[in-house]
């Protein structure tokens, strides 16, 4: 018999659900209005490489809090910093491998960890003041840990040592060499270090700090982490991040370089594991500027022209790339893109490459850059009907000091150690602290600020990079798009009304597109230089070419002979590091229609803003220091802003 | 009768023979017992999540099941060897003197240190007196809800801006316009028309110093249209609703952070405080008559 009292409960029950339902129903339908800012690539003390460059305290908490806007110790010099700007949302991101094991070994003495013979080892080098030896032999007992047996150099027996002891009677050795070739003759070494169950009790840590910090609607953290794989020294790098909470991201361990360095394998377990644990995933590749030529490529791992399979699963986890952070810029290069005047921006001159003997120098090929990678997309598409390099962009720092800033005069450096002005040249080897300028943020256009919607824009590709300042860009691509519209009061509703979003698609048609485009400069920041579209597309054999157009300026400023806009000025005083918004626009406004529209074939377009000229770290140091400025090293550039693109497919 | 069945057939040999083999069974059989080494279910379970180091009861038994018999006893091999090898270091003392299980067995204690250290929900009068000790960290800044009509300056004079502002605020009163309705009025401005909770650095990073102000000061009265003031883009028409000055929040309204900040310091307080008990119960013995103090202590200095 149902009581009165239960029937009432069932309806109340059912009117909930229906009332639920039709509120989420008119919250999808909502344009997301809100743009967050956040950095989703960041390492704490407890990556192996972030570590041994001297950040041994700040952790996944200092990060959040850090990242919120609250004080916190820089964990190499030990002043307080803080953020200008709060960040709206976070994910630490540690390197999967090796995760928390120079930690555990140095600061928590773990005894599983220094008992190990390799673990001794590191730290006798440690306490000789020999930092730097041990991360070399460490990080190469890592990159080699799947080397093959016969390449294995023989293991040193007895005979060695003997003739070793010998030599040194008469000149000393290199013993870096011999570490290393101890290190690599005996790969039970590493597997000792290398335990599954240190990493456990770190990939905890992390998500209990995520957990903790995570305050829908006020500040997102996300879970995450980096599988690094460096096959031959090339960084393949890819960050993963989910929208899923602790719940689910503590039933795995994250997928890191030790258990492949083939990112296919990467992409397998992410399908895997999503259909194991319902985890929903993000992979984001960065760094392909220093892939030596692997990062987009034509061909698979293994060596095959990429077919519809292999395209498809690669664009279903990868549907954005980092473009711009600490390590450089990875839109193009001039080599790539002669025509392009700007091309030539904070670009990273050296490979991690730690074998003193191989070649240091980045290679500049189609597949170390975005911008080409969207073309060999168009091309490939064309051929097999998929298109693996469907890419949207972002910018992140990338950083290893816990703290996520991507402000130039408040740069906490790439490493611990390169944070001050006066280690800066010298602070990470051959790679000068003033190489790197702090860089960059990712743009998230949502409804609203949680896990789901930020993830749910990166698989959109409703987001976009800048290289630090907090430049607000619509970019919507459609019909009909008219001069009035930019005077509109709410701009963006007439975007989502006539067209498609950053990161969307347009249909065939035999009228060109029309793109409206806003630019706001950063509130706190320098006044805009220009609006440009980039446009890639396919010529009738499929080959396919790239072209810069300048849409929209600030000031009175008129194409000279070459087609070129003449620069926006120079207000940065070199002797006192200041500017002045006394040149440039703090908004641009444009609808811009393409006049070399070809409806047969396929294109790209996204949008690139510049910032007037504003001062480089490298100067704010200098003139701290009262020094000359450091040589080869830009004092001034120009930041700015990379859309995700909007494709056209005849 | 040869020698042999006579002894076979004597009683007092009968009597060492049987106290022989009861001698053999008593001596062989009671350490027999104690070397014993079951191999059950439940150790071979706790065996493989000790292996895998996941302590999932649920999966361990599913991994046991899905075992072939030579599987299984390849696992039962293992763990007797294992087991065997184990108990015989310890009965020879291995244990003794080995600074990897010294510094384990530290680590183990630590851990439950850590987790005995769970300090109780705080009451309302410790949360209070933590919040006094500690009130800088929660100090809110001041913030403001408002909305504003704009007129640009890009193309006119700001004169001639606060000019057309100046119409533009009869008009809205006129109309009785409140601050839903801003949107309708004026250009749009590069930021935002409608500033909610937001506060006065936020503001003032979007307005100049004079329009913030004007925001913050009582020259702009609530829920009424004033101004017009000007900032570096034109002329601003402001509609207050609520202005909270700088302030520490009462403690409901963060007693939730407030009790997890302490909750963490009084874990790390208590973890401390048991390890310094711990540490008294053994009294220190610094030899000074011997070996002078100066040399061992050096480092310390």
């Amino acid at each position: 018999m149902t009581t009165n009292r239960e029937r009432q409960k069932k309806i109340l029950a059912a009117l909930l659900s229906a009332f639920l339902t039709a509120t989420g129903a008119a919250r999808a339908q909502e344009n997301p209005s809100q743009l967050l800012w956040g950095d989703t690539h960041l390492h704490t003390n407890i990556s192996f490489d972030a570590y041994m460059f001297d950040n041994h305290s700040a952790d996944a908490d200092t990060a959040y809090r850090f990242a919120k806007g609250e004080p916190a110790i820089h964990p190499y010099h030990r002043a307080k910093v803080q953020l200008e700007t709060p960040l709206d949302f976070l994910a630490v991101t540690d390197h999967a491998a090796l995760l928390g094991v120079p930690y555990g070994l140095f600061t928590e003495k773990d005894p599983l960890l220094t008992e190990t013979r390799l673990g001794r080892r590191l730290i006798e080098l440690k306490d000789k003041g020999e930092q730097r030896r041990a991360f070399i032999l460490l990080i190469r007992s890592m990159i080699d840990a799947g080397m093959d047996a016969s390449e294995r150099p023989q293991k040193i027996g007895p005979l060695t040592r003997l003739r070793w002891k010998i030599a040194d009677l008469v000149k000393p050795a290199n013993k870096m060499e011999r570490d290393l070739r101890w290190v690599l003759s005996d790969p039970s070494l590493f597997q000792e270090l290398a335990r599954s169950d240190a990493f456990q009790n770190h990939w905890q840590a992390n998500i209990d700090a995520a957990e903790r910090h995570n305050a829908p609607g006020k500040f997102t953290s996300l879970i995450g982490w980096e599988y690094s794989p460096a096959p031959d020294n090339a960084t393949l790098h890819r960050v993963v991040l989910m929208s899923n909470g602790g719940g689910v991201a503590r039933q795995f361990l994250p997928f890191s370089a030790l258990d492949s360095d083939n990112p296919e394998d990467l992409w397998q377990w992410l399908g895997d594991t999503k259909t194991a644990t319902g985890a929903n995933f993000v992979a984001v590749p960065h760094n392909a500027n220093i892939s030596k030529g692997q990062m987009f490529t034509r061909v698979t791992t293994a060596g095959d022209p990429i077919e519809e399979g292999y395209a498809r699963q690669r664009a279903q986890w990868e549907p954005v790339a980092e473009v711009t952070q600490i390590k450089g810029t990875s839109e193009t290069h001039p080599i790539l893109s002669p025509d392009d005047e700007f091309a030539d921006f904070e670009l990273f001159r050296q490979l991690l490459e730690i074998r003193p003997d191989a070649p240091q120098t980045p290679t500049v090929t189609e597949a170390d850059y975005v911008r080409s990678a969207l073309k060999t997309g168009l091309e490939i598409d064309n051929e097999i009907g998929a298109n693996p390099y469907k890419l949207g962009m972002i910018g992140a720092t990338d950083g290893h000091t816990g703290l996520a800033s991507a402000e130039e005069d408040n740069f906490m450096g790439k490493m611990a150690r390169d944070s001050t002005p006066e280690n800066k040249k010298q602070g990470l080897g051959r790679i000068s602290g003033w190489e790197m300028s702090a860089s960059g943020l990712a743009a998230v256009w949502a409804r609203e600020n949680t896990r789901e919607e930020i993830i749910s824009a990166f698989k959109r590709r409703e987001v976009y990079g800048t290289t630090g300042p907090r430049i607000a860009v619509r970019f919507f691509g459609g019909h009909g798009f008219e001069a009035s519209d930019l005077t509109a009061r709410d701009l963006a509703s007439i975007g989502y009304a006539k067209g498609v979003p950053m990161g969307g698609d347009l249909a065939a048609s035999s009228e060109a597109p029309s793109f409206l485009i806003q630019a706001v400069k950063d509130p706190k920041g320098a006044n805009l230089d220009r609006i440009q579209i980039i446009k890639g597309w396919l010529d009738v054999d499929g080959k396919a070419h790239e072209k810069v157009f300048d849409v929209v300026w600030s000031g009175e400023r008129a194409r000279g002979g070459d087609d070129r806009l003449p620069p926006v000025g120079d207000t940065v005083d070199r002797k006192t590091a200041n500017y002045e918004n006394s040149i440039g626009a703090p908004e641009l406004t444009a609808v811009w229609r393409d006049p070399t529209f070809n409806a047969d074939t396929r294109a790209f377009y996204y949008v690139r803003v510049l910032q007037i000229p504003t001062p480089r770290n490298s100067l704010y140091d200098s003139v701290a220091l009262g020094a000359a400025p450091p040589e080869g090293h830009a004092q001034i550039l120009q930041e700015r802003a990379y859309t995700s693109p909007i494709w056209y497919t005849p | 009768m040869s020698p042999a069945r006579k002894i076979l057939k004597d009683p007092l040999a009968h009597f060492f023979a049987i106290g022989a083999v009861l001698f053999l069974v008593v001596s062989l059989a009671k350490p027999a017992q104690e070397e014993q080494i079951i191999v059950d279910r439940e150790a071979l379970l706790s065996f493989i999540q000790y292996r895998s180091k996941a302590f999932q009861p649920q999966a361990a038994a599913a991994i046991l099941d899905k075992m072939s018999a030579d599987e299984r006893q390849r696992l039962a091999d293992n763990y007797i060897r294992e087991e065997a090898l184990y108990r015989e270091a310890q009965s020879l003392g291995l244990a003794e003197g080995d600074y990897v299980i010294r510094q384990r067995m530290i680590e183990k204690l630590e851990f439950i240190t850590d987790a005995v250290a769970a300090p109780s929900a705080p009451t309302d009068q410790a949360i209070a007196a933590f919040y006094e000790q500690n009130k800088q960290t929660y100090y809110q800044e001041p913030g403001a809800t408002f909305a504003h009509v704009f007129v640009k300056a890009e193309n006119i004079s700001p004169v001639a801006a606060m000019g057309r502002a100046q119409q533009l605020l009869e008009k809205l009163r006129a109309d009785n316009a409140r601050f839903k309705d801003a949107t309708r009025y004026g250009d749009r401005f590069l930021f935002h028309t409608n500033y909610v909770e937001r506060t006065y650095d936020y503001i003032e990073g979007h307005f100049d110093e004079e329009a913030t102000k004007a925001i913050f000061s009582d020259r702009s009265p609530l829920s009424s249209w004033s101004g017009p003031v000007l900032s570096e883009y034109g002329a601003h028409l402001i509609y207050v609703t609520s202005r909270s000055p700088g302030r520490f929040p009462p403690i409901d309204e963060i007693k939730t952070i407030l009790t997890e900040d302490m909750t963490r310091a009084a874990r790390r307080a208590q973890t401390d405080e048991l390890t310094d008990a711990i540490v008294a119960k053994y009294a220190p013995l610094i030899e000074t008559t011997r070996a002078p103090l100066s040399q061992t202590t050096k480092l310390n200095q």
